[in-house]
């Protein structure tokens, strides 16, 4: 549990900063779009990358690509909208997490009816989904940059300094990926917590669905 | 005096649920077997599932209505949040009372 939470902290962080990477990228790109300069762009892109290959210091932009880059988003759908619906084996698992076995079978299934429709309804939750699904993906987007060790390996000067800075890059943004998760969970705890002084059913039911998102594995990071 | 009749509506079907939910189980107790799961059980069980539906759609169309009904409370925000509460008690109550034995007036054994 608490490296679930744990998991879930660092993940929270990668958004922040990676929506600031976002929209800092954006709006540099769309003035240059209406210059109708691309074509600069793309020659200059390509310099940079040649000559700062050995030396490159990962960024946020960098990690924008790797979800951008195909397959692994299309997969990453789909596993939203299961995320975001608390399907039959989900109301399963809250109804086990409540206790009612066959003998209060009555009791669950006129709970379930309202818990669905108040689900449904409940925009503020879904955006917590949401916004944690996001989290949970630039959390592993991060750990796959991470594991690709890009750094130089050499001695030199150059190579340590690179090393260094490289280091300090993914502590920063680890903390700050655990932060904004850790905040994320909690106003998800507050939220099931409100609602389950009404709804029991719909507070467990919620509380599948969130661990549902931060307990699933990080996909393989995509082939390069 | 709506907002009773919704209640009590509320309640009668709260009442069904629990209703099916006892005939479900004697005729489980009745007809399974309990070293094993039947076809018998099953079919028992996809026939109460059914029924269980139709009460179940029944209490969608009741809530339907409930929003409607709560607006009235609207200008009184402690109105408002009682009308929630008797709702969500109904909703959450169990069918215990239903459960426990009966006697019968002409028992023997009632002093």
């Amino acid at each position: 549990m608490i490296f679930r939470v744990a998991t879930l902290t660092a993940l929270g962080l990668c958004l922040v900063s990676l929506s600031c990477g976002q929209i800092s990228t954006s709006s540099a790109q769309t003035p240059a779009v209406q210059e109708a300069t691309p074509p600069d762009q793309k020659d200059v892109t390509p310099k940079l990358n040649t000559t700062a290959k050995p030396k490159k210091v990962i960024t946020n932009e960098d990690l924008e690509p790797h979800s951008a880059a195909g397959t692994t988003d299309k997969i990453i759908t789909g596993d939203v909208s299961s995320l975001l619906n608390c399907d039959a084996g989900c109301e399963q698992q809250a109804r086990e997490f409540l206790g009612y076995d066959a003998d209060y079978e009555a009791e669950w299934r006129m709970q379930v009816v309202r818990a669905r429709r108040d689900l449904i309804a409940d925009s503020e939750w879904r955006g917590m989904l949401s916004q944690s699904i996001g989290q949970h993906r630039t959390y592993c987007n991060f750990l796959a940059q991470q594991s690709q060790k890009t750094a130089p390996s050499g001695n030199s000067w150059a190579a340590q300094v690179q090393r260094a800075r490289n280091a300090k890059y993914f502590e920063t943004m680890g903390n700050t990926l655990r932060q904004g998760l850790e905040m994320s969970v909690n106003r998800m705890n507050n939220h099931i917590k409100e609602v389950g002084e009404l709804s029991p059913a719909r507070a467990a039911m919620m509380n599948v669905q969130a661990n549902r998102i931060f307990d699933r594995a990080c996909d393989q990071p995509p082939q390069r | 005096m709506e907002w009773q009749t919704y209640l009590r509506e509320l309640y009668n079907v709260h009442l069904k649920f629990c209703q099916l939910g006892d005939e479900k189980r004697e005729e489980l107790n009745r007809d399974a077997d309990p070293h094993n799961v039947t076809p018998r059980e099953i079919a028992i069980d996809d026939k109460y599932d059914a029924k269980f539906k139709e009460v179940q759609a029944t209490l969608q169309t009741l809530y339907h209505r409930q929003a409607d009904l709560q607006k009235r409370f609207g200008a009184n925000p402690f109105a408002f949040q009682f009308s929630i509460v008797q709702t969500s008690r109904i909703q959450n109550a169990n069918c215990a009372l239903q459960r426990s034995p009966r006697y019968a007036p002409n028992d023997a054994d009632d002093p």
